[in-house]
């Protein structure tokens, strides 16, 4: 063969390789957002009944430009000074990217020893704040993965006092490393002491409540 | 880093001026390649350019031509050299009895000759740091810097310009990849290069648009046309990352078809995660593999060849990057990497980690014909990278996959060189076309687009005795149609930085169009003031940059930084003035080349915090936190600095150099230090020549010392974390030939310092990989 019979079909295969172009399609992250987080949904159901509150906070677009609702949570008291209330927390993740929008709590519940999540605030007091003598609320694990590590997509809370201040909602996504669980005791604790670069793993969330005990 | 010093031509030749060009009488130039032994001595000999009648007389003076050798930090190395014989007719009406004719001849230090402040790694400095990367080895250039990932790669700096305003040419081919990401390291394996060729400063007029800084010229190396099978192989070991590497490559010349030449190439790596002195660096283990190989046909003035490259790269992400708040940040940078005490130094590559595959085909010819030379390339590349987040197990595949395809043509046409009777004019035109389409898939960050982009340029080159002058000019454009989706043009158009009156927006998508154009011009000159001795050259050039699609559509947070990053839409292409200055002195036993350079850009785009009236950064909230939005941002910005190197006692037992960088790059309305600025730096390095040892000959020590300084002009604002201190590293390392076989340890870091380098994305959560041993074998056969 000669050296243009060579090169003929080599350039039809140039050309005819690329003649199909996928430039002006989008697949508007169908394959890729799985997964994804953009609401939180705390619920919370007072102990001894009543009706359940839900406060969201959610980013639809994932673009920046979220809507977070006030968390407004009343006591048991029903005189001038403050009773306590006991909550129970339920948690709720959906992604609203996918339509119709795909609930992500399964994800989370499903892989326990990858995540936790931690209350913080300037309203909290919570083994991830340890004391805080300014806490509205106070929080507490009720649920753990089957190797008796917190999770917290369930808690208990119980307002201590009337007032308003902030509630930080993390998620911790504690990813295997070397094959090995990163997840380990007392990583509230260490948030604690050294706030969460003392731990390892990323953010899934961390999103800021407004929460006023009245 | 290296001294590298071409041979030079001790005495005249005398040429004999063909018979049989007689007739024309005309005068020629021709170029011939000589290898040049360590004594001097010519090894072999390559007609390379030049009219074919010219060819039997310009072998014969060549091979009897004697040389000074090369020398690369004082130490005489095998080197190649392009000699030039100029044939003018004898003053003689005896056609059948030409006399020896008038004639010049002298070898071209390509780097001395060159206007603008160039440096070549041959292939000697290329074996010496063989399974290195492009970054890692052009380092040891002054002015060139190489700016670590989180992985185990680093991209190039030159002149404190990162890789989207430098060219990379392979084979004469623009290289296309997703180069503006800071951890994606180019996609060049140096294997497959004889020489790698660094151009600090501008070079727009020739190679067009987005060669502000400067260029990076690989040439792998021609064909061979000698019958028989030839090859050579390298080994290396390097004992930070316990990474294996091996490489091959052979070149045959059928016997019965001495017109095709066959070539074949590969080589291979495994690393290990490395190991910064007091931790592993968990899952910066990486895998790599290149093949390529060509086909060559010639016959008469007429050379094709068709060759193909695939260069692959799976590399783990650093397990101590995380998305993080800025408050989490800087409390990281405190405290370290939080898991580090459970990290192994092993193979496995885990979540985040990238895999890259870059392939490129050339085609190309050249045919001399007697009024010059024609060249013609074309080339497709396809860039394939994968970027594999940290996600939670159940979520597979890529999170952001970008496959960039790109179909381009040069031709340059290189007319004969003119006598002028003062002197000779010798230049090319051309023109460069190119098509490109990008496809991105994956979390919102970056757009899909097409372009057709092409320029047109003409060089010449005026040589008189003591003075060559150059000028050059070029047009360039490009247009480009870029495609949202429309979640992302929602997105844009929610902050107003987009709208339907710039884009058409359809059923599937967003069609945003836009065209740039920009002229580059050039003009240098370099004066031969004291022959063999001083030399001086400058050039003033003007050239642009079109801004890339993700400075205009990026919309995301960076996977890399704590950030929330938005392109800027009506973006202007930039234009760069430059004056650059560089003088070379060459004495018995002192070289010194420094080169001064300064440079205004306007319209430079800058990544930068977004602040409000008061100065301070905006923030963006998003559902993993409140990041700061970082916008790119047109501002007028001045570069200048120095650099260049001392060699001293060149040759002798022991011998020295001094080499070092110094560059400035500041917003010039604020006054304040651009980003990503090198730091200032010296090295040091002392060889020591040894008599044979046993069975190994020319045995030599070299010790060597590296300092950076810490980088105290920069915004503090716009960094993510202030700048680490300086640092200092010791080197040692032996090399010595065991027959045909060369053999080298170095050992870099001998002190296991542990250091933060400014440029290294790794600085922000960790230390740079400590101490290690490197030990090289390579034999050509």
């Amino acid at each position: 063969m000669t050296f243009p019979r060579l090169l003929a079909p080599l350039t039809l295969l140039a050309l005819f390789g690329t003649a199909c172009s996928d430039v002006e399609e989008h697949d508007d992250g169908h394959d890729h957002n799985h997964g994804q987080i953009t609401t939180l949904v705390l619920k919370f159901t007072p102990e001894g009944g009543g009706d359940t509150l839900s406060f969201t906070w959610a980013d639809p677009e994932a673009d920046g430009s979220p809507i977070a609702d006030d968390i407004l949570l009343p006591d048991a008291s029903d005189h001038d000074d403050h009773d306590a209330q006991v909550y129970t927390v339920d948690i709720e993740l959906w992604n609203e990217l996918e339509d119709p929008a795909e609930e992500v709590t399964p994800d989370v519940s499903g892989l326990p020893d990858e995540h936790q999540f931690f209350y913080t605030g300037s309203a909290v007091e919570s083994p991830a704040t340890g004391a805080n003598d300014a806490a509205l609320i106070i929080q507490e694990y009720t649920d753990e993965d089957p190797d008796g590590l917190p999770i917290g997509l369930n808690g208990r809370f119980e307002t201590l006092a009337w007032g308003s201040g902030e509630l930080v909602v993390s998620l911790r996504h504690l990813a295997y490393e070397d094959g090995e669980p990163t997840k380990r005791e007392g990583l509230a604790e260490s948030v604690a002491e050294g706030g969460f670069a003392s731990i390892p793993g990323d953010n899934d969330i961390q999103a800021t409540f407004n929460i006023e005990v009245e | 880093m290296t001294a590298l010093v071409a041979p030079r031509i001790k005495h005249q030749v005398p040429l004999q001026y063909p018979g049989e060009a007689l007739e024309e009488g005309e005068d020629a130039k021709v170029s011939v390649l000589v290898r040049v032994g360590t004594e001097g001595q010519v090894l072999g000999i390559d007609f390379e350019s030049g009219p074919q009648v010219f060819k039997s007389a310009a072998l014969q003076a060549a091979s009897h031509l004697e040389f000074v050798p090369a020398s690369k930090n004082g130490r005489p190395i095998e080197a190649t050299t392009r000699v030039w014989f100029h044939f003018t007719p004898p003053v003689t009406s005896d056609v059948s009895s030409p006399s020896g004719a008038a004639m010049v001849v002298h070898a071209a230090d390509v780097d001395r000759e060159s206007i603008q402040a160039q440096t070549t790694l041959q292939q000697d400095d290329l074996d010496a740091q063989s399974g290195e990367g492009l970054a890692e080895i052009l380092k040891g250039v002054p002015g060139v810097y190489a700016a670590p990932t989180t992985m185990d790669s680093a991209k190039p700096i030159i002149r404190g310009h990162q890789e989207r305003r430098l060219l990379v040419l392979f084979d004469g081919v623009r290289h296309e990849g997703q180069n503006w990401g800071p951890d994606h390291p180019t996609e060049i394996d140096p294997f497959s290069a004889a020489s790698i060729a660094v151009i600090r400063g501008p070079a727009g007029s020739r190679y067009g648009a987005d060669a502000i800084g400067g260029v990076i010229l690989v040439k792998p190396p021609p064909l061979s046309r000698e019958p028989g099978l030839q090859g050579r192989a390298l080994a290396a070991f390097e004992s930070n990352g316990m990474r294996p590497y091996g490489a091959i490559r052979l070149d045959a010349v059928p016997k019965a078809h001495p017109q095709w030449s066959f070539r074949l190439e590969g080589n291979g790596s495994l690393g290990a995660s490395l190991r910064a002195p007091e931790y592993v660096l968990g899952n910066t283990a990486s895998r790599s593999w290149n093949l390529g190989g060509a086909v060559g046909y010639h016959v008469g003035r007429t050379n094709l060849e068709v060759s193909w490259h695939h260069n692959d790269l799976k590399s783990g992400s650093f397990y101590g990057v995380s998305s993080a708040t800025p408050a989490e940040f800087l409390e990281q940078l405190e405290l370290g990497p939080a898991n580090a005490s459970s990290w192994e130094a092993d193979y496995a590559i885990d979540r985040a980690y990238q895999h890259a595959a870059h392939d490129i085909g050339i085609l190309k010819g050249a045919r001399s014909e007697s009024w010059g030379k024609i060249e013609a390339r074309y080339a497709f590349q396809r860039n394939h990278r994968r970027e594999y987040s940290q996600v939670r197990s159940t979520v597979g595949g890529p999170q952001y996959s970008f496959v960039l395809r790109t179909h381009s043509l040069d031709v340059h046409l290189a007319p004969k060189e003119r006598d002028l009777g003062v002197g000779s004019l010798q230049g090319g035109l051309g023109f460069q076309a190119s098509f490109q389409e990008n496809i991105y898939r994956g979390y919102s960050l970056l757009p899909n687009y097409r372009s057709f982009g092409g320029g047109v340029y003409w060089v010449e080159r005026l040589t008189l005795r003591r003075v060559d002058i150059e000028a050059g000019a070029r047009m360039d454009g490009l247009h480009r149609s870029t495609y949202l989706s429309l979640a992302d043009f929602g997105r844009h158009e929610r902050r107003e930085t987009l709208g339907e009156e710039v884009c058409e927006v359809g059923e599937a998508n967003a069609r945003c169009p836009d065209s740039f154009r920009a002229g580059s011009v050039s003009l240098g000159a370099q004066l031969h003031a004291i022959p063999q001795t001083l030399d001086i050259k400058g050039e003033l050039s003007s050239t642009g940059r079109f801004p890339d699609a993700d400075e205009l559509f990026l919309i995301g947070s960076a996977p890399s930084f704590p950030v929330f990053a938005l392109g800027t839409p009506d973006l202007d292409a930039e234009r760069a003035w430059t004056g650059t200055l560089t003088t070379t002195l060459m004495l018995g036993w002192v070289r010194i080349e420094a080169s001064a350079f300064a440079q205004r850009i306007q319209d430079y785009v800058y990544f930068s915090p977004d602040l409000n009236q008061s100065g301070d950064p905006r923030y963006e909230v998003t559902i993993q936190g409140t990041w700061p939005r970082y916008t790119y941002e047109a501002v007028d910005a001045n570069f200048y600095g120095i650099d260049g190197g001392v060699s001293l006692l060149s040759g002798h037992l022991v011998s020295m150099e001094l080499q070092g960088g110094l560059v400035r790059g500041v917003d010039a309305d604020s006054g304040l230090g651009l980003i990503g600025i090198p730091a200032d730096n010296l090295s040091l390095t002392v060889l020591g020549r040894l008599p044979p040892l046993g069975p190994f000959s020319s045995p030599e020590l070299e010790f060597g010392t590296q300092w950076v300084a810490e980088q105290t002009r920069v915004d503090s604002i716009a960094d993510f974390a202030p700048a680490p201190d300086s640092y200092a590293l010791l080197n040692a390392g032996a090399n010595a030939q065991l027959g045909p076989t060369q053999v080298s340890v170095q050992c870099r870091n001998i002190l296991n310092a542990a250091y933060r380098d400014y440029n290294s994305l790794l600085r922000y959560y960790a230390d740079q990989p400590g101490r290690s041993v490197h030990v090289r074998v390579g034999v050509d056969f």
